[in-house]
């Protein structure tokens, strides 16, 4: 079932990746062209040297044939080596030139989209099948058109020696093409459910090993080994059907080549019995007809691999397509603290239940508000709406008197800092760590933040400095965890701030040694801080309450906090009476 | 574990599917040795010479072989996949379970891209090798058959063909030390490629809201051209090995046919004869050449076995050991006893001795060191501290995830190691950051262990899941995506306690388990620990606890202050005052 619209844009990606290799590339083209001649020249050699010899032609002649042979031979395998060492070079060139550009769209695409992805099946695709596509593209792809070719050759070839033999072997080879193609049409539903509970294995093996610390004793291992055994069972079947199924080619491939063979001694046979043919003849058309057997196997083979080149393209197109949720805007934030409005914006996961209802609120440059409310009421959604990894369902956001949207994602995800408790750590060096990868940052530039987090006995007791190769299990604690963090932002010098959380896997003491950085990481920035602890909520001018998804109360947090009618008395008042007790 | 008893494991794991492939792979390659036969009968039938039986004979002959074959690619077929399957599904099972068994060692853990990266490739490499070691019988009989046959009729011509062939074993032994340098290289530049997917894609929110996306794409590029170059080098010096055995083969068939056709025209040779020669040639070659590849592959797979007993952190049992993988007979897993299980040797809890407790890092750190303390069943004990005081290495220790570098833990009065503690069901641990399976609410708390229905409720109790439930449209069936991504923070804290409180154990073991929870549902949940009776050990600083704890117990530095009530610590300890005090003093 090959939909046209999926082999023009087939077409179309091959031609924009091969593009920056076509000198290479026709290069290649050229030189299969010339290997295919060759192996078509040579049995017609052989077949001087048979007949020559049977007809006791010079000895002198049949000698300088055969070092012809010989000196075609050799310089058909160097075209061999030069082909392949261009089909690797632009092999792993496009797969790579691809692998980036997938790497930077998927990484571009919203939320939504990352929580249904685990990391083990962004290996499988990005590593997996932009491998099988990109060596189609660079490889395949001519090979396929260059044994077509050689087969083209070979049936030319047989029909100039005698036409009648000619035709047989090109209603044979049509035939046998006709049943590859209907076994091809059956087997690439096989293929594609084998390869999705493949990606299923693999995403559930990551799972497990990530699950290690979680539940300690025989409990996780017996659900481990239960999944396991459930998923390699479903996995084994939908092979063994995909495997039959791709081999159902060769095997009626093996079929064809006896009685191909069987057809062709019978047609010999009755040639040299017309006269119609040398001995040379025959040797000849036996010799093309074993041959005409290589470029259909490989034709063969290569059909298998275009199943799977179809099955990964269809994967990677999902990966691409559904993305559109989030449309960039063109506008860039100004420098300085930011101004933030939310006009009754409602929002909800994945047509799910509400998770915000009608949230409005004004925050002027400048000025802190303080988010509160219970786990799951929503509160933490607020900040991500601001960063655009969604976009509200109905209201708007303004930022500086302008809708959101209009603005560059990028621009506002620079402007806009944003510090979350699930905090990631790469396995790589503390610099890596700190500046994500960019380059233009100095050490110097990363000493200073170091001095302004107080970091520095810290980070002199590192055995290699910023070149220590740091990462999540390697037995930092969360407070650690967190300043590397804050180190993060404080880089970005950001116009805005959204402390989500920030600070609740901290215990309170270490929350205590925090508050005068963030004190001054706050000061003369807007800030957001959505959080339940008394210390945070003394930092914000105001405060909001959010409880089943909307604000039930907004003020100043002064007015409020000596207001016995307000929710916020009650709540502070109800965590000191714990100390009271 | 060497390349051969790898080899020899695997095939008495799957003995009869093993010969049985070798079996019919050997008919499939074996039969093609008729057809040369057939081939030269036909052309001594046309040029009147050795000719005995006729034509039709021969045609049905060569279609009754064509039958035979496919029948053997069919039976062969399925015991390939089979076998192959069953190979790498128990290693890969083995090497999982040892990975959870076992408790963590400083420095050889692997990262997640890494492990799977690992299970994938490794894994394929070194089951590929038996499945090429079985071709190679039927290509020797072939080729020895075909031999034979060449050499009754010719032998000086057939003794020529062997001198290239010999040339090509010796360079291929020659070259395998490169090989292999330049296959271990590639192999790892593409780890660093996969781990870094895994990594980034793990943490896409925090590269996203830190706008680090185009910096993290270059690296990836750079990471990506580093491996574009040991790739095409290691290929181009696999194709250069190839073509040089290819041209000496073919140049060895260039002078079999002048010799030949010399001896042809002066008659001293048939064309049927020259026919079987030029038929025949092409397929011994192909033996060699195998034998050449074989090589490399073998080279290949050392170096991936090598990487997987690596990978094995238990270091008792091979990750050959056969276990059942239930892959063809029906699978019943409530009904199952699964010896893969450990044996839990802990019994009841009396008390729980830790004595002179100590863990370094590898860089000989001190995380931890002198604690003494005792747990008594019912008790709840509290670890206070600051970061980086060693509270959750502590925690680690006693859960047996991490290996004590000095003291003991003794259980009811006799020493334990760590993976006694790891593997023992009477201990239940939650670590700061959870994580969790990609599936149902239910599933993800109860794992497919049994337990009465009053067990998820106790559990959801206890965790102070049961108010958060109802808000959820599926209920306990709803799909909380990947690494639970659809829930809250405090539902995932509180989800990991559910799944820790669904088994009745004699410990509970919390790191810092309540700071992302408000404060009302913080004093239930922290009430309901309490009036539970059961025993805990708890990494927090939050007053809720420590005004419930039977014991304190202040960490400073890895050190141990003190021990005691609250009360007194307040009293006698200044690092517990100050921890106090500092919360009350916004």
């Amino acid at each position: 079932m090959m939909n046209k619209d999926m082999f023009s844009s087939k077409i179309k990606l091959f031609l924009t990746y091969i593009k920056p290799y076509k000198i290479s590339f026709s290069i290649m083209s050229l030189l299969l062209l010339a290997n295919i001649v060759i192996q078509i020249i040579q049995p017609q050699i052989t077949r001087f040297i048979i007949d020559s010899a049977l007809s006791n032609q010079s000895f002198r002649s049949i000698i300088t044939a055969a070092m012809l042979f010989l000196l075609i031979v050799l310089f058909n395998l160097l075209i061999n080596v030069v082909i392949g060492t261009l089909a690797e070079t632009i092999g792993w060139s496009t797969t790579n030139d691809m692998r980036v550009s997938l790497f930077r769209i998927c990484l571009g695409q919203d939320m939504v989209y990352q929580q249904k992805r685990t990391p083990g099946e962004m290996i499988e695709r990005l590593d997996g099948d932009v491998s099988t596509l990109a060596r189609f593209f660079s490889n395949l792809s001519i090979q396929f058109i260059g044994n077509a070719l050689l087969l083209i050759g070979i049936l030319s070839m047989i029909f100039i020696e005698n036409w009648l033999v000619g035709l047989c072997f090109t209603c044979f080879t049509v035939v046998l093409f006709a049943i590859f193609r209907k076994l091809r049409s059956i087997s690439s539903l096989h293929w594609f459910n084998y390869i999705q509970s493949s990606a299923n294995f693999s995403g559930f093996i990551g799972e497990a090993v990530a699950a290690k610390e979680n539940v300690t004793g025989n409990a996780s291992l017996k659900y481990i080994i239960i999944k396991y055994t459930l998923l390699t069972r479903n996995l084994i079947r939908n092979q063994m059907k995909a495997m039959l199924m791709a081999n159902g080619m060769w095997m009626s491939n093996i079929l064809f080549t006896g009685l191909g063979t069987a057809l062709m001694f019978f047609l010999s046979l009755f040639l040299w019995r017309q006269g119609a043919t040398t001995v040379g003849g025959i040797y000849l058309l036996i010799h093309y007809q074993q041959m005409l057997m290589n470029p259909i196997n490989t034709l063969r083979s290569q059909i298998e691999e275009l199943q799977q080149v179809d099955a990964s393209f269809a994967r990677l197109s999902s990966l691409i397509i559904p993305s559109a949720s989030i449309v960039d805007g063109n506008r860039k934030l100004p420098a300085g603290a930011l101004d933030v409005k939310f006009d009754q914006v409602d929002f909800a996961y994945n047509d799910e239940k509400m998770v915000l209802n009608h949230i409005s609120f004004h925050l002027r440059a400048g000025e802190t508000l303080c988010v509160l409310g219970r786990t799951g009421s929503g509160k933490s959604t607020l900040s991500k709406l601001l960063l655009r990894l969604y976009d509200p369902l109905k209201g708007n956001i303004f930022i500086n008197d302008l809708d959101i949207g209009l603005y560059q994602i990028d621009s506002i995800r620079s402007r806009i800092g944003y510090f979350n408790q699930d905090i990631k750590l790469f396995n790589a060096s503390l610099r890596d760590n700190i500046t994500l990868y960019d380059p233009s940052i100095t050490d110097d530039q990363l000493l200073t933040i170091i001095d302004q987090l107080q970091l520095d006995s810290w980070f002199r007791s590192l055995p290699h400095g910023f070149d220590t190769i740091i990462s999540q299990n390697a037995g930092l604690s969360a407070g650690e965890e967190q300043l590397i963090a804050l180190a993060r932002m404080f880089l970005r010098d950001p116009g805005m701030i959204v402390l989500d959380e920030a600070t609740s896997r901290l215990d309170d003491a270490t929350e205590y040694g925090l508050q005068n950085i963030l004190k001054g990481l706050i000061n003369k920035r807007t800030a957001i801080i959505v959080s339940h602890k008394l210390s945070s909520i003394r930092l914000a001018k105001y405060v909001a309450i959010i409880d089943n998804h909307t604000i039930v109360e907004y003020g100043e947090r002064e007015i409020l906090e000596n207001d016995n009618k307000s929710l916020l008395y009650e709540f502070i008042h109800s965590q000191e009476g714990v100390t009271l007790q | 574990m060497t390349l051969k008893a790898f080899i020899t494991s695997m095939i008495n794991y799957k003995r009869n599917t093993y010969f049985a492939n070798i079996f019919f792979w050997g008919t499939v390659y074996i039969l093609p040795a008729l057809t040369g036969i057939i081939n030269k009968s036909l052309f001594d039938f046309l040029t009147g010479t050795h000719y005995n039986g006729n034509s039709t004979t021969l045609l049905t002959i060569l279609i009754l072989t064509s039958f035979v074959q496919i029948l053997c690619i069919f039976a062969g077929l399925l015991l390939h996949v089979y076998q192959d399957f069953s190979f790498s599904c128990l290693i890969r099972k083995n090497l999982l379970i040892s990975y959870l068994k076992k408790p963590n060692v400083q420095g050889r853990n692997p990262s997640v891209g890494e492990f799977i990266n690992n299970l994938q490739d490794d894994v394929g490499q070194a089951v590929g090798v038996l499945g090429m070691l079985q071709e190679i019988p039927g290509y020797a009989l072939f080729s020895v058959f075909s031999f034979t046959i060449l050499f009754y009729l010719d032998p000086v011509i057939t003794l020529t063909i062997i001198v290239p062939l010999l040339f090509i074993l010796i360079l291929n032994n020659y070259l395998k030390s490169y090989v292999t340098s330049y296959h271990k290289t590639s192999r790892e530049k593409t780890s660093l490629v996969t781990t870094f997917i895994a990594e980034i894609f793990n943490s896409v929110l925090t590269v996203k809201s830190l706008h680090a996306e185009k910096d993290v794409t270059e690296k990836f590029k750079l990471l990506g051209i580093e491996r574009k170059k040991a790739m095409i080098k290691e290929r181009i010096f696999l194709l250069i090995i190839d073509s040089i055995s290819n041209g000496t083969v073919q140049i060895g068939t260039g002078l079999i046919l002048i010799v030949a056709s010399a001896a042809l025209a002066k008659g001293d040779f048939t064309v049927g004869e020259f026919s079987i020669f030029v038929y025949y040639i092409p397929f011994i070659n192909e033996f060699f050449y195998k034998i050449g590849r074989y090589y490399v592959q073998t080279k290949q797979a050392k170096i991936s076995i090598e990487r997987l007993e690596q990978l094995n952190l238990d270091c008792v049992s091979s990750f050959t050991e056969p276990t059942p993988l239930y892959l063809r007979h029906s699978f019943d897993p409530l009904h199952l006893s699964f010896k893969e299980l450990s044996i839990d040797t802990l019994g009841s809890l009396k008390t729980l001795e830790l004595q002179n407790l100590g863990y370094s890092f590898s860089d000989n750190r001190w995380a931890i060191r002198h604690i003494n303390f005792s747990i008594e069943p019912g008790t709840i004990t509290v670890i206070v501290g600051r970061i980086g005081s060693g509270k959750s290495t502590l925690l680690k220790c006693v859960a047996g995830l991490l290996h004590s570098t000095e003291g003991n833990i003794n259980w009811n009065g006799t020493p334990v190691v760590s993976s006694a503690l790891l593997n023992s069901n009477k201990i239940s641990y939650t670590p700061q950051t959870p994580q969790f399976f990609n599936t149902t609410i239910e599933e993800n708390i109860k794992l497919f262990r049994e337990g009465p229905p009053s067990a998820i409720d106790r559990a959801l109790y206890l965790s102070r899941l049961d108010s958060d439930i109802p808000k959820f449209e599926q209920g306990l069936q709803t799909y909380i995506g990947n690494n639970g991504s659809v829930i809250s923070g405090g539902q995932k804290q509180r989800l990991a306690a559910a799944r820790m409180f669904f088994e009745n154990t004699d410990l509970y073991i919390m790191d810092d388990i309540s700071n992302g929870l408000d404060n009302q549902t913080k004093q239930v949940f922290w009430s309901r620990i309490s009036d539970s009776n059961h025993t805990f050990l708890i990494s927090s600083n939050q007053k809720e606890i420590l005004l419930r704890a039977h014991q304190i117990v202040v960490l400073k530095n890895g050190s141990m202050e003190a021990v005691g009530q609250l009360e007194e610590l307040l009293v006698t300890s200044p690092e517990m005052r100050l921890l106090w005090l500092e919360q009350f003093n916004e």
